[in-house]
């Protein structure tokens, strides 16, 4: 029953949200409960194992919950507190947080599925709910982002529904299980249907093309939600479908996992490529989550047990440190009212509370130690190196440089260089974004210098899968190629810190120089002088790159859509719009038929 | 008692890396028909930059920029087995945990120039971290084959698995060994790859707001890095080393570098990062391909 009422009293209260809409206080009251309650909730009632099914008269709803959907149900309910709390600072009506809540309802419910059906029916709810929130963006595109979200959610959900109606034709079961009994080539083809929608969710190259704007023209809060949460129930799904629907995947279809995987180390570098070249904060953000993504793909496609572990541990590391750049964008937005890099600069003096949390969020989507994108990305290679598939070990460490390349390029455009005029009296982001932000960065270093916290219950969820190779307990971890001890690197990087610094306090004193106090080959310097080079930060990779730079999905799909609308213009030429053209084509109709019937007619 | 030892083995390091950029100058200075200054002349600089009084400082991540930088590659060398001496920790130089500590120096140095907001200093870092996407990727490709052909993923337990002379990884992967050279004059920001300071272009570029004090840490930063960034090419390549012949090969290595340099014309960005995407990229595929072929 605890997963029931849990999702009932999401619903109730986002109805209540609504009801509530325009009385402001008393809804903000309810709709922070209410997320708290959920949390609370979840944590302390719903154990793995815990089985519900509810008759709704013509169907059966079967509810079970599993380590998996502890572990992405916590993160999910965690992030939209933060989500929330943020989002009372803008501009919103009741609706907006009836469609978050059913969002989440969808997104738990999903996680909590145990037949194909009622999941196809959860997944299609969050996606509409999402689609609804995406719409009620701020800008004026945000209709066909939202729309295009649409497009792909819905295309990725009648292929889930195909992959689960041919389940049932051959195994005459709705629920969630092996099925490796199943003839080759339809197993191929259940397997491929059904990965669809999460490989859209988790934006799966070439399944990614909603993303980037679809986070970038939601509301800012939501997009900490939308990124780190819900994408997570596409790394769910894939888990799924790789591990609970297809046991013996490795042996049949080895290859399959090898085109998976390197279909992530693609996503995660060519993703990296395109978010270094943006200029717009949150479309850079939203290319990076998708090449974040891409390493989790990856790790999936190894199919080893700590390859899986490192998935499932970046996912963490994602929906961690994802959110906060998000969440720190949304504040610096609610601030200066823009989100181009190359009209910021400087915050940094302004701002400093954001400025440590996009400082410790970037260092972490590098996966620099000693932060929580550290040892997922050092399992991760160690799983690649131990595989032996070096060449794809070398595309996802090109991927992993791609990151410091668009981490400075957001850190330096926000918050370094100098303070434009309009900006001289920008104050610290307010106190919603601020919790956050602090929420954030303390799993980002914990979990950074300690990862055996969670590495324990990542490894009950998968140990009951593949074989179990990884040795760890709180401070290290063992692979067979090598062991790292977390805390001693942190520790390390401490003290040498200390070091660095008691150099630097012993030495000669300094003085505060001015802004315009630079060096500019005898150049005078006055207020128009423009000292922040931040447009075309990379304007000379486009050059290195050449044509190939040009090449997009998006292309591909705009010549399919001309090739359509030239054979319609092609058909539709036939129907003139005049009667006697019709009564030709009546009289030549039979006089072929009378041909084809050789003057039998 | 251990930490003062780890104090002084930086120390020590860092004073041999001085004496190494010393006699950088002083081969450059030969090779240009020049005396050039004496070998210990870094060393007096640094103790200059630290004594002076007066040093502009743009804010305070443009102070701790240079305490980031030398952060890392002080943890970077405590990671890294010096040839046979092992390292100060109990756990023995994992190849990932140095490549990604060696990047921290880098981007505490970034921020803090991104700070100064000068023009000069920003296209300087936006060249150095596209640079990474040419000799980085060359760099690890390189040194790949030599891990799985070992397997493992332990800068000690490769030295180890190699022997005397003809057992170096040098030998059996030749290839691989060109294609890390080329990485290594990138990685090590000399010429032809010497875009990020470029003097005469962007005014030495990330150093441009930097005296004093600051510019002494970065000195010291760089002074390691040389030690780290050769020493890490010749435990991957030249097996076990007592400490001296480590150094001596650290000191050949760079040898190579600083004549290359003293010779060579600097390329522009474009052509840099493309350049490390033809020849070096291929040789290192072929590197890959050998041990595979060997398995």
């Amino acid at each position: 029953m605890a997963m029931f009422y849990l999702l009932l009293l999401l619903v109730l209260v986002g109805i209540v949200s609504f009801v509530l809409g325009p009385i402001k206080v008393l809804r903000n009251i309810i709709a922070f409960l209410g997320a708290v309650t959920a949390f609370f909730y979840f944590l302390t009632n719903i154990k793995p194992g815990l089985i519900y099914s509810l008759n709704i008269r013509v169907y059966n709803v079967h509810f079970e919950a599993g380590f998996s959907s502890m572990f992405f149900g916590v993160i999910i309910t965690a992030l939209f507190i933060i989500f929330l709390i943020a989002s009372f600072h803008e501009e919103n009506d009741g609706a907006y947080y009836l469609f978050a809540y059913l969002t989440l309802t969808g997104a738990l419910a999903v996680l909590f599925a145990k037949d194909l059906i009622s999941f196809f029916f959860f997944f299609e709810t969050m996606s509409l709910f999402s689609f609804l929130m995406v719409l009620k963006g701020k800008s004026d595109t945000s209709f066909r982002s939202a729309f295009k979200y649409l497009v792909w959610s819905v295309f990725g959900g009648y292929a889930f529904l195909m992959g689960t109606f041919l389940k049932v034709y051959y195994t005459h079961s709705v629920m969630i299980g092996d099925i490796s009994y199943l003839a080759g080539g339809v197993k191929l083809l259940i397997l491929i249907l059904l990965l669809a929608p999460f490989a859209v969710k988790a934006a799966l190259m070439p399944f990614h093309l909603w993303a980037p704007d679809a986070y970038k023209d939601s509301k800012d809060t939501f997009t900490v939600f939308f990124s780190g949460g819900l994408s997570k129930i596409g790394v769910f799904g894939y888990f799924l479908v790789l591990f609970k629907v297809f046991t013996e995947i490795a042996v049949k279809y080895p290859y399959f996992l090898k085109a998976f995987a390197w279909l992530g180390a693609i996503t995660a570098a060519l993703s990296g490529i395109y978010a270094f070249m943006q200029d717009d904060a949150k479309k850079l953000l939203a290319y990076s989550s998708i090449s974040q993504l891409g390493y989790v793909a990856v790790g999936f496609g190894i199919y080893t047990h700590f390859s899986v572990v490192a998935a499932l541990f970046h996912a963490l590391g994602h929906a961690v440190f994802e959110s906060l750049l998000f969440l720190v964008v949304a504040g610096v937005y609610y601030r200066t009212k823009t989100t181009d890099l190359r009209k910021m600069g400087g915050l940094i003096k302004r701002m400093p509370l954001s400025f440590i949390g996009l400082l410790f969020g970037i260092i972490a989507t590098s996966g620099i130690p000693p932060t929580i994108g550290f040892p997922s990305k050092w399992l991760l290679y160690e799983a690649l190196i131990l595989k032996g598939d070096l060449l794809l070990t070398s595309l996802v460490f090109f991927a992993s440089i791609t990151a410091f390349l668009y981490s400075y390029k957001l850190v330096h455009g926000i918050f370094l260089g100098k303070l434009h005029e309009e900006h001289k009296n920008v104050k610290e982001a307010p106190l919603g974004y601020a919790f956050g932000t602090v929420v954030l960065l303390v799993p980002l270093l914990v979990l950074g210098i300690i990862p055996g916290l969670v590495i324990k219950p990542i490894d009950y969820i998968v140990r009951f899968y593949l074989k179990p190779e990884l040795g760890y307990n709180l401070a290290n971890m063992n692979t067979p190629l090598g062991h790292v001890n977390f805390p001693v690197v942190g520790l390390v990087m401490g003290l040498t810190f200390a070091l660095s610094l008691f150099i630097y306090l012993i030495a000669g004193k300094s003085y505060r120089a001015e802004q315009t106090d630079n060096y500019t080959a005898t150049e005078a310097i006055d207020e128009d002088f423009e000292l922040h080079y931040a447009g075309e930060f990379y304007g000379f990779m486009k050059k290195a790159f050449g044509r190939p730079l040009t090449w997009s999905f998006e292309k591909i799909l705009n010549a399919f859509l001309k090739l359509f609308s030239f054979l319609g213009e092609v058909a539709r030429g036939f129907y003139m719009g005049d009667a006697r053209v019709y009564l030709f084509y009546v009289i030549a109709f039979f006089a072929l038929l009378a041909y084809l019937m050789g003057g039998k007619l | 008692m251990s930490i003062l030892y780890f104090f002084l083995y930086l120390l020590l390091v860092t004073i041999i890396g001085l004496l190494y950029m010393g006699a950088a100058r002083k081969i450059t200075a030969h090779i240009q028909n020049r005396y050039g200054p004496p070998v210990y002349q870094p060393i007096l600089d640094v103790l200059k930059l630290f004594a002076k009084k007066d040093t502009a400082s743009h804010g305070i991540m443009h102070s701790l920029g240079p305490v980031i930088a030398y952060t890392g590659i002080a943890a970077t060398l405590l990671f890294l087995p010096l040839g046979n001496h092992t390292p100060l920790l109990h756990f023995n130089g994992d190849l990932f945990v140095v490549l990604y500590l060696l990047v921290v120096g880098p981007l505490g140095m970034a921020l803090g120039a991104g700070e100064s907001a000068n023009s000069n200093a920003t296209i300087g870092i936006a060249r150095a971290l596209s640079m990474m996407l040419g000799y980085e990727i060359i760099f690890f490709m390189a040194t790949l084959p030599v891990f799985y052909h070992y397997g493992t993923a332990s800068i000690y337990r490769v030295i180890q698995a190699q022997g005397a002379f003809p057992d170096w990884a040098a030998i059996l992967f030749p290839i691989s060994f060109i294609a890390g050279l080329f990485a290594l004059q990138g990685l090590m920001g000399e010429k032809p790859f010497e875009l990020v300071v470029a003097p005469h272009e962007i005014a030495s570029g990330p150093m441009v707001e930097y005296g004093g004090k600051y510019l002494g840490l970065l000195q010291i930063w760089h002074a390691v890095g040389i030690i780290v960034e050769t020493g890490l090419f010749v435990d991957i390549f030249f097996g076990p080393q007592s400490i001296l012949w480590f150094f001596a090969g650290t000191f050949i290595v760079f040898f190579a570098t600083v004549i290359v340099n003293a010779v060579m014309p600097r390329f522009r960005i474009e052509q840099a990062v493309r350049f490390y995407w033809g020849l070096p990229l291929l040789l290192s595929i072929l590197g890959i391909l050998q041990v595979y072929i060997w398995r």
